[in-house]
């Protein structure tokens, strides 16, 4: 009987370190797949003494990897305490694992896409900007500094957390608790994109129409309608063409030569 | 521009990007935050802070899902901001430059994700012979090509073309100028958009109504407390919704 091979607390915060390397040499055919490896070599190194182990495990996560840099802490972890439990001849086969990575990295990429992306990097990033439009010089320091406590704060923790409760992710990942938060920050986002439309999206018209002797601006009409009812309309619209299957550069073709024009001939 | 100058800009954005790959991208590459050290190296801290503010909001929603190569907000960015300033036209200068090149620019990036695929290829037959510093040089070495990526176009860019694209800028008519500053105003609607669609169900569309009433309507709540406000909102809503689906169970 051999001696139990364990990760220690400094391997596993090698692992974060290294996890945060994710994206490195991204590439189209397997996405994140060497950025995934080169953070599991040390794992793989530790845990196997026989050279064909190591190579079997090399080999093992050089496969297609994608997620999201700031939630896929948890496979790490998750990994990390299959691979342990496999190097000790725990019923653990190389199809559990992938199957483990292959399952985990879509539904953590949707939450750090929607979450993060879509949802707490726009507020932050509108708040501010808000800021440094005014001229305040530390709005900028104060962006990378409230994303990357949160960003560094997850991966630390998530590797942490699926290397410890590795079982029961799975469990947690189906359980009400996430959907409903997945439903709330959906909530969120779109409440704060309405805010920042209202907010930050400076569409005046400078048209002046006469009835009789009086000459009216029509934005002060417009304003009288609704508030805002330019940019509203500008958002629904860039919406409706995404919708129909605009690509993005399409739509933003679109938007500068119909600005262009209306700029140019002083409509706008 | 001098070559000093032009080299010192192109690092600096190579390894804002390059952080995207080997850092868990901590958001370096973005305008808010390129604009300012860029406005720093060339003596105009508060034109760089401006048109990084400006430029965040038109890019608001430009993000890379899926590996999708988005517009290269980096090189536009660094670019734009450079002539906003050598030119002293600010956002609208900015904007000329910024635009194009964000879209042009993006096939650097696509470039190297193409690319490095041979480096995949090389990790396999050092995988295959237990060499794992073999393994980790094609790492590091992807990583450089990444870097170049950014780097070269945005040299190239500002050694070549920040003095013809100034001196044009200085003879642009009036009305031309216009339709240029709508076009800033017009285009965080697609950051917007893009995040709308991108959250929009069925069934949760009206909080994007609801949010935009609250702000034109009472727009002395700022960006600040409206964002208060719907956080407040969202955990009254999610500690209620578990709370009702613990009393079913």
């Amino acid at each position: 009987m051999t001696e139990r091979k364990t990760l220690t607390k400094k391997d596993i915060n090698q692992l974060f370190l290294r996890s945060n390397a994710v994206q490195s040499a991204f590439n189209f055919e397997r996405m994140q797949a060497m950025g995934f490896e080169w953070a599991m070599i040390p794992v793989i190194n530790k845990l196997y003494d026989k050279e064909e182990d190591r190579i079997a495990g090399y080999k093992r996560h050089l496969g297609y990897f994608n997620s999201h840099p700031w939630t896929a802490g948890p496979i790490f972890g998750i990994v990390a305490s299959m691979e342990e439990k496999m190097a000790n001849g725990e019923e653990i086969s190389e199809e559990n694992i992938q199957a483990v990575k292959g399952a985990l990295m879509g539904p953590l990429a949707g939450i750090g896409d929607s979450l993060l992306w879509g949802t707490l990097r726009p507020i932050v990033a509108g708040i501010c900007a808000s800021l440094a439009l005014t001229g305040n010089g530390i709005a900028p320091l104060l962006f990378v500094v409230i994303l990357n406590v949160i960003h560094f704060g997850m991966q630390y923790y998530g590797v942490n957390f699926g290397y410890n409760f590795a079982d029961q992710f799975m469990d947690k990942m189906e359980s009400l608790q996430i959907k409903v938060w997945m439903e709330a920050a959906t909530i969120l986002g779109l409440l704060v994109v309405g805010g920042l439309s209202a907010t930050w999206l400076n569409v005046k018209t400078k048209l002046v129409y006469t009835v009789g002797d009086a000459a009216i601006e029509l934005q002060a009409t417009l304003d009288k309608i609704l508030p805002k009812l330019l940019p509203l309309v500008c958002v629904l619209a860039v919406y409706g063409l995404l919708r129909k299957g605009k690509s993005t550069t399409w739509v933003m073709v679109a938007i500068i030569v119909v600005g262009f024009i209306l700029g140019f001939f002083g409509i706008m | 521009m001098n070559i000093t100058t032009a080299l010192l800009i192109s690092v600096i954005t190579g390894l804002a990007y390059l952080q995207r790959r080997a850092l868990g991208d901590c958001q370096l590459e973005r305008p808010l935050v390129l604009g300012p050290i860029i406005g720093l190296l060339l003596n105009n801290f508060s034109m760089g802070l401006q048109v990084g503010a400006s430029l965040e909001l038109v890019f608001m929603g430009a993000q890379a899902i899926g590996g999708s190569v988005p517009s290269n907000v980096a090189i536009a960015s660094a670019l734009g901001t450079t002539v906003a300033i050598t030119s002293g036209t600010g956002l609208e200068g900015a904007m000329v430059v910024a635009l194009p090149v964000a879209v042009v620019a993006s096939t650097f990036e696509t470039f190297a994700k193409a690319a490095c695929a041979f480096f995949v290829h090389a990790a396999d037959n050092y995988a295959d012979k237990g060499d794992y510093k073999g393994i980790s040089m094609m790492v590091h070495l992807g990583n450089g090509f990444h870097f170049l990526a950014y780097f070269v176009p945005t040299f190239l860019g500002l050694y070549f073309g920040a003095d013809f694209v100034t001196n044009l800028m200085n003879n642009i008519p009036a009305n031309i100028m216009s339709g240029i500053s709508a076009v800033g105003a017009l285009l965080p609607a697609l950051g917007f958009g893009l995040l709308l669609n991108n959250l929009s169900t069925k069934d949760f569309m009206g909080y994007f109504f609801i949010g935009f009433a609250l702000a034109a309507y009472i727009p002395s709540f700022g960006v600040m407390g409206i964002a208060f406000l719907d956080i407040a909102y969202v955990c009254v809503y999610a500690f209620n919704k578990m709370n009702r689906a613990e009393g079913d169970a």
